[in-house]
């Protein structure tokens, strides 16, 4: 019998598993449950195994894939297969909680294979100390490229990666001078990549001649650094690269606006971030109580989305459903719900391209500033997409995960049949559980009683069932309560 | 067994990347040579809609003597050449891993024939690959379904062998394909990192290597060529490397890949690129690298194999290896 307790209990499962992942199929949902809450938010931030990616078939295989030259789909459709497959869903959660703060694009780099090696960066580093994440973002060849960190000289100084340092990766608007900017581009100077004017020029020139794609490597030439005294938010030194990191880390607008970002992208939406100088953050204790796991933790991350995790503000009710999911967040999580992939198909190239079409193209941000995420992810045409998208998927009674669903729902039957309201209820139940309106609910039942009772006792009532159940779980992911995480 | 004196010496590198068709290669997938006048064919797999699909010909001496077929899924047309062979009239059997299809062209490039469609049957293939031509039999690889199968040149069923899996005589992806001098078959068993020597007729005789990264060891072998003295040049793919070895399958040497000089093609295109030209002066090729990822080593390192998928003995005592992602083969002559 389910009761009023483990009900609760199951929907604030559901909840941190759309939040620190990107949904739960039934079978996951399960065994999250046999774990309990806590145990699951340590499993999910303490992965302990990679995930299993056949590179060397894909690359046999899939030539647009060998060299993750790109430009086209292919560097974001590796990212998406791993995104779609991994059983370690937080980490790579993580992953595009940085690419839409550290925001880089091939489309300047003309190559994705950069973009895609910064993501294994995220990967492997993105849990750990923020000021290493911040140190190993200032190695990265492609933020190097991006933001032109290869023409910052002893000598000249490019100001690029001193300036988004401070405004757009660690501190934001407000919490420093065009001084430090300066005095921060001078601590990186000699930052730069391996063969940095050959390299410039193949990628300026868009070519692949003579001998395809070279992978950038970062180089720290002591000779192009200027070795003079800075001040950087009012500290005095010979400072280099890790120094300003180290500054800027132990600031308290860093621990700010890191939680800041960390809030509005897995607890609730906030303004976009060029309105956070002028607007309160939505909920000041709990930014607080980030401020302080940054500190107490030694500026780790992984600290600060235990607190989320762990806290009451991430479990309340008025938290749940209250953020729209991104176009990767809707496309991975209903891919994942239809069941795996194969690495050799398109599927994964076809996901980055609805999600391009939904207004989020991986590893292509529209500028340095990324996506600002909210209400800009909803209007018109991409809220058609997103209908049309997973209807498509959730439609395909082929696959093994839709499958899943339909059995899930029969099971929910001691009989062989059940009333269109019960079929309803049902496939709600095995979405998530997904939360409704009553609105969504009549409308959905009233839809579903064209069926009656529904029955599969028989191969002719099994095939009408399953054709039935594919139109009803369409019609429910059509909703708008489908778009909410 | 030891070998004493043996040597490869880098000669020359033949290819050039570039997805405007004409005098280049894009992802090249196998190659072959002819004997009668030694050009060299290369099976050009482009990207997905590119003027480059099809065989380019060449020789050792960066003669270009124009492309072979076109993209396309028409008779005579290819996706992805993935295999080649010559019979004994030099007409070229060309293996398309896309179409799951053998195709036959004679000597002057007129289309012949063609069978195969995707599946598990006989005569049906799921992603073929090397191509051997033996007593005028036809061997194909048949990479995804774990077996060799066998047919006569004008394309009928003749026999297969093999099944998935890590025994003797199963294979696990298998790729490349040759024969020695004594007519026994050597298979490139990929997913199982060994080499395999078979008779004629699939009966197991040895394997060689196993997985690994150290000598005569391999990762992912793509390729096989077995010279007159019994000695083995294998493409060890995962490695990026040419690795030889003994008759017995002792380890001889191995090499990671020397093209550090610019061939004719590179020379008229720097010439004619001159912002490029003067950058490529400051151009350093070799340079210490931070990680042991073979696939990233080359990736950065022009200079070395990047995805070597296919090696060629000729007649000269010289060796070819031909590098999907580079877009290009290396040359080493045999002292």
């Amino acid at each position: 019998m389910t009761t009023v307790s483990n009900k609760q209990d199951l929907a604030l499962m559901a909840h941190l598993l759309r939040r620190a992942g990107f949904g739960a199929t039934p079978a996951e949902l399960d065994r999250a449950m046999s774990l309990g809450y806590d145990a699951m938010v340590d499993e999910l931030l303490n992965p302990d195994h990679d995930d299993n990616v056949p590179f060397d078939k894909i690359r046999r295989w899939r030539k647009d894939y060998s060299d993750l030259r790109g430009p086209g789909g292919a560097p974001g459709g590796i990212w998406m297969y791993r995104l779609i497959m991994t059983d370690t869903p937080l980490r790579e959660k993580m992953c595009l909680f940085w690419h839409r703060l550290f925001a880089t694009g091939h489309t300047k780099l003309i190559q994705g294979r950069p973009v895609v090696r910064q993501i294994d960066m995220f990967r492997k580093h993105g849990m750990g100390s923020f000021d290493n994440i911040l140190v190993e973002l200032s190695k990265d060849p492609a933020m190097i490229m991006w933001l032109d960190n290869q023409d910052n000289h002893a000598t000249n100084i490019n100001e690029n990666y001193g300036r988004e340092i401070l405004e757009l990766f660690s501190m934001g608007v407000g919490n420093y001078t065009e001084d430090d900017i300066k005095e921060t581009a001078r601590a990186f100077t000699g930052w730069s990549i391996v063969n940095p004017i050959y390299n410039s020029i193949k990628m300026n020139n868009n070519v692949m001649r003579p001998f395809g794609y070279l992978s950038w490597q970062f180089q720290y030439n002591d000779d192009d650094h200027d070795h003079g005294e800075k001040t950087i938010l009012g500290e005095t030194g010979n400072w280099n690269g890790e120094d300003a990191v180290r500054i800027i880390c132990k600031n308290e607008a860093t621990a700010r606006f890191l939680a800041r970002h960390l809030y509005h992208f897995f607890v609730a939406d906030e303004p976009p971030v060029p309105a956070w100088p002028m607007v309160e953050p939505r909920d000041p204790e709990a930014i607080d109580a980030l401020v302080n796991a940054y500190f107490e933790s030694g500026h780790d991350v992984k600290s600060m989305l235990e607190t989320i995790f762990k806290s009451d503000f991430f479990k309340a009710e008025s938290v749940r459903y209250a953020r729209i999911k991104s176009p990767a967040e809707m496309v991975v999580g209903t891919m994942r719900l239809a069941g795996s992939i194969d690495p050799l198909s398109n599927e994964a190239n076809q996901a980055v391209d609805a999600c391009a079409n939904m207004g989020q193209s991986l590893l292509r941000p529209p500028s340095v500033e990324g996506w600002q995420g909210g209400t800009d992810w909803i209007n018109t045409g991409a809220y058609v997409e997103r209908v049309n998208f997973a209807g498509k998927i959730l439609k395909n009674t082929d696959k093994s995960g839709i499958r899943d669903l339909i059995n899930r729902v029969k099971a929910k039957s001691t009989s062989s049949t059940m009333s269109s309201d019960e079929f309803v209820d049902s496939c709600l139940e095995v979405l998530g559980p997904l939360e409704v309106t009553e609105g969504t609910s009549r409308g959905l039942k009233d839809y579903a009683s064209k069926y009656g009772d529904l029955s599969w006792s028989d191969e002719a009532s099994s095939t009408e069932f399953d054709k039935a159940a594919g139109s009803i779980l369409q019609l429910i992911v059509s909703g708008h309560e489908y778009q909410m995480a | 067994m030891t070998t004493t004196n043996f040597e490869l010496n880098y000669i020359t590198n033949v290819g050039f990347s570039s997805d405007q068709g004409g005098r280049s290669f894009q992802k090249p997938g196998c190659f072959a040579i002819r004997k009668s006048d030694g050009r060299i064919f290369v099976g050009s797999r482009g990207p997905a809609a590119g003027p480059n699909v099809g065989l380019q010909m060449v020789s050792v001496d960066h003669d270009w003597f124009g492309k072979m077929s076109e993209i396309g899924r028409g008779e005579g047309q290819m996706m992805e050449p993935s295999g080649l062979a010559f019979d004994q009239e030099e007409n070229i059997y060309v293996a398309d891993e896309s179409l799951h299809r053998v195709s036959v062209f004679d000597r002057d490039g007129e289309f012949l024939m063609c069978w195969g469609e995707q599946g598990t049957g006989p005569g049906q293939f799921e992603a073929p690959a090397g191509l051997l031509i033996l007593d005028e039999k036809l061997y194909v690889v048949d990479a995804r379904n774990h077996r060799i199968q066998i047919f006569s040149t004008s394309g009928e069923f003749l026999s297969e062998w093999g099944s998935e899996g890590s025994k003797d005589g199963e294979f696990s992806y298998p790729w490349g394909i040759t024969s020695d001098t004594n007519g026994d078959v050597y298979i490139a068993d990929w997913g199982n990192d060994r080499i395999q020597k078979f008779t004629f007729e699939g009966e197991h005789i040895a394997s060689y290597g196993k997985s690994g990264s150290g000598e005569g060891q391999f990762n992912r072998p793509a390729d096989i060529a077995v010279a007159t003295d019994g000695k083995m040049y294998v493409a060890d793919w995962g490695n990026q490397r040419l690795q030889v070895l003994n008759k017995d399958g002792s380890f001889i040497t191995l090499n990671k890949g020397e093209a550090v000089e610019h061939n004719p093609w590179l020379v008229e295109y720097f010439d004619a690129v001159q912002d490029e030209k003067k950058a490529r002066e400051t151009f350093v090729r070799y340079f210490e690298v931070d990680t042991d990822d073979p696939h990233e080593i080359s990736a950065r390192l022009e200079p070395y194999f990047w995805d070597p998928c296919n090696v060629l003995l000729d007649d000269n005592d010289r060796v070819y290896v031909l590098e999907s992602v580079r877009h290009r083969f290396q040359v080493f002559k045999i002292n």
